[in-house]
């Protein structure tokens, strides 16, 4: 078991230093522990009581590019990646990464009607070439109890650029609000920014809950657009509950002209958010069932008065015998 | 041995059959569950869009074949169609129309739904003679439309526009079992009319519509979409190969008119014709009520591979019918 569990550790440590690995944050816990963990505010994250009796938020750090089927670290980053969130208003909230239960997470205190930006991140020289690795996942953390007068804050100009090398941050709806929830079909728009400044010309993807993918390149402002797809069909079931997750990718190579001992800086990137169906699927079942029912009464009431038309009356005719 | 045949043609085989039914129906719609399938070119509608599917229809393997240039199918690409044609012939040839009768779940929901009929104490219906005849031929529109549209998505014929691939695949979009038999296995994701086209909501619109007249038509008319398949209409242009055949004996029988009435789509040539060696129709299901209710000896066989497996007897008649009353 601990042969086992060193060996996992030297692999992930061995894929990640090859820069084959996407590590990414979701909000999703693994199934095991799914029902043990209490879901938390409207963004439904996974929270559970700390030591000190005080709520604590779980993000989830996983492996691979298709939000679906990818794996959940069961074993710690190596030490030389850090931890940090922020709140929209730019303050620093506590987080550290932990294995709860077997599965790495990222650990936060709870900020309530606000969002927070939590980023794993990592730098290295590899070679020629200067990595950053950056793993971002931002939660709106809100709660009708906490009624609505308190103004959501929707963009804070990005002040952290000697903090995080790589930034992709949506841009706020005119009329977002607290009970904002991405939806699939509507259109979603980014900047990207680079040690804090908007860059043009960037490769960003964006990648679907089954892993359909689309890449386009920022504008000369670092803004990207995205139509938000769907590609799978929401049970019925999950009418109302239905979340999936879409990722965010860029894997970025610039050269550098400096006299740095590297000639090369690449930036890789990964954000993960959640979405929900769009209401139109909702409507195209409300339509099919009332289609359905609608053949199923006309058919029904066809059969029964081509059934009325045929069906003689009984008459009695009494004969007249004497004639 | 002669026992033991007696014993047989003098048994139920529509007791049989109700087994058979229930065993297939769970193979089919939950095999997948447990990894068994039997492929996808299956000679019955066990429909792939029910996930867990035991194995699958062989007209939704066909269209994905039939949609290809036709350079393409008619290079060596075509082996696919080919193989899986093939297949679909293997399976075929042994069981006959007895896929239908026995071993299709759309069709055993139909018996289903006719048993529900019987219960509530419903009138059963039954088309005319001459409705009946003009009805017959929609299973083989149906199945041109599912062989001719996904070669026309692909390739222009004439120099007209090639037909927009929403139509695609052009059956499955309006087949009432890609809409109800997924509802088995608790996904009711099928049931959508889809916007993103005009062609699309046309089509979805239609599948929906024909779910409902088929639930509403298996009700009052026994095995009602059976008379518009097209499975049935591929089927009988290779049934005179098959191993298993229904046979009739024009000397023995007297035109009683019992095989017609017990019949579930209402074949008439199975009483009035007493030339033809092979009595095997079209519309027929091969579920075998006709050779139960006839009281001739050796008037219907069953043979497969021309050994006779079950016929009608005069004693066996009498059996049955005291075993009803």
């Amino acid at each position: 078991m601990r042969w086992g569990k060193i060996l996992g550790t030297l692999l992930v440590m061995a894929t990640m230093v090859a820069g084959q690995t996407d590590v990414w944050l979701s909000a999703t816990p693994p199934r095991e522990l799914a029902k043990s963990l209490k879901r938390f505010s409207m963004a439904r994250v996974a929270s559970r009581t700390g030591e000190n009796g005080q709520r604590e938020i779980l993000e989830w750090v996983r492996r691979g590019l298709i939000p679906a089927s990818a794996a959940y670290l069961q074993q710690p980053l190596p030490p030389n990646w850090q931890v940090l969130a922020l709140t929209s208003e730019g303050q620093t909230v506590q987080a550290r990464l932990e294995l709860v239960k077997g599965y790495l997470a990222v650990v936060y205190p709870p900020t309530m009607e606000q969002f927070t930006d939590i980023f794993l991140l990592h730098t290295r020289v590899i070679g020629d070439t200067l990595v950053h690795y950056v793993a971002k996942a931002e939660r709106l953390l809100h709660s009708c109890r906490n009624g609505h007068d308190k103004n959501l804050v929707k963009a804070k100009g990005r002040s952290f650029e000697n903090r995080v090398p790589i930034e992709v941050y949506r841009l706020r709806g005119r009329n977002e609000n607290f009970h904002f929830r991405a939806q699939a079909g509507s259109e979603l728009r980014y900047r990207v920014f680079i040690h804090g400044q908007p860059a043009g010309g960037i490769p960003v993807t964006i990648i679907s809950h089954h892993g359909w993918q689309r890449q386009l390149v920022t504008n000369k402002d670092g803004v990207v657009t995205f139509k938000l797809v769907q590609d799978e069909v929401t049970p019925l079931q999950e009418f109302r509950r239905h979340r999936r997750t879409f990722l965010l990718r860029v894997d970025y190579l610039r050269p550098v002209h400096s006299d740095e001992p590297y000639r090369w800086e690449r930036f890789l990137f990964t954000a993960s958010e959640q979405y929900v169906p769009t209401r139109y699927f909702y409507s195209s079942v409300s339509f099919a069932l009332l289609l359905l029912i609608l053949t199923a009464l006309v058919s029904s009431l066809g059969i029964w008065i081509y059934r009325k038309k045929r069906t003689i009356d009984y008459k009695e005719i009494q004969f007249d015998e004497k004639h | 041995m002669k026992n033991i045949k007696q014993w047989i043609y003098n048994g139920r085989v529509s007791r049989l059959r109700f087994w058979v039914q229930i065993a297939a129906f769970g193979f089919f719609m939950y095999g997948g569950y447990w990894g068994w399938s039997l492929g996808q070119n299956l000679p019955l509608f066990s429909c792939p869009y029910n996930r867990p599917s035991g194995g699958t229809c062989f007209l939704i393997s066909l269209q994905h074949r039939l949609e290809n240039r036709l350079d393409v199918l008619f290079s060596y690409q075509g082996m696919a169609l080919l193989t899986a044609f093939l297949t679909f012939l293997a399976f075929f040839l042994i069981l006959n129309k007895a896929w239908c009768g026995f071993l299709c779940p759309l069709g055993t929901l139909q018996d289903w739904i006719t048993r529900l009929r019987q219960k509530l104490g419903f009138r059963f219906a039954r088309y005319e003679h001459t409705t009946f005849r003009k009805l017959k031929v929609v299973k083989y529109l149906f199945l041109v439309w599912l062989l001719v549209v996904p070669l026309l998505i692909v390739n222009s014929i004439l120099g007209l526009p090639t037909l927009s691939h929403d139509f695609f695949p052009p059956f499955c979009t309006i087949c009432p079992a890609r809409i109800i038999l997924p509802m088995f296995s608790g996904d009711f994701s099928q049931l959508q009319v889809d916007f993103h086209s005009t062609v699309s909501m046309v089509m979805s619109s239609l599948g929906v519509l024909f779910a409902g007249l088929f639930l509403v038509g298996s009700f009052v008319k026994k095995r009602f979409f059976c008379l518009f398949c097209p499975m049935s209409a591929l089927h009988y242009l290779f049934s005179r190969g098959a191993a298993l055949r229904l046979e009739k004996n024009g000397d023995r029988c007297t035109r009683c008119g019992n095989c017609y009435h017990v019949c579930d789509v209402s074949i008439k040539e199975i009483a009035d014709d007493v030339t033809s060696k092979n009595i095997v129709k079209d519309d027929c299901l091969m579920c075998f009520k006709c050779v139960e209710a006839c009281p001739e000896d050796d008037c219907l066989t069953v043979t497969f591979f021309k050994l006779p497996i079950y016929k009608s007897t005069e004693e066996g008649f009498f059996k049955r019918y005291h075993q009803t009353e």
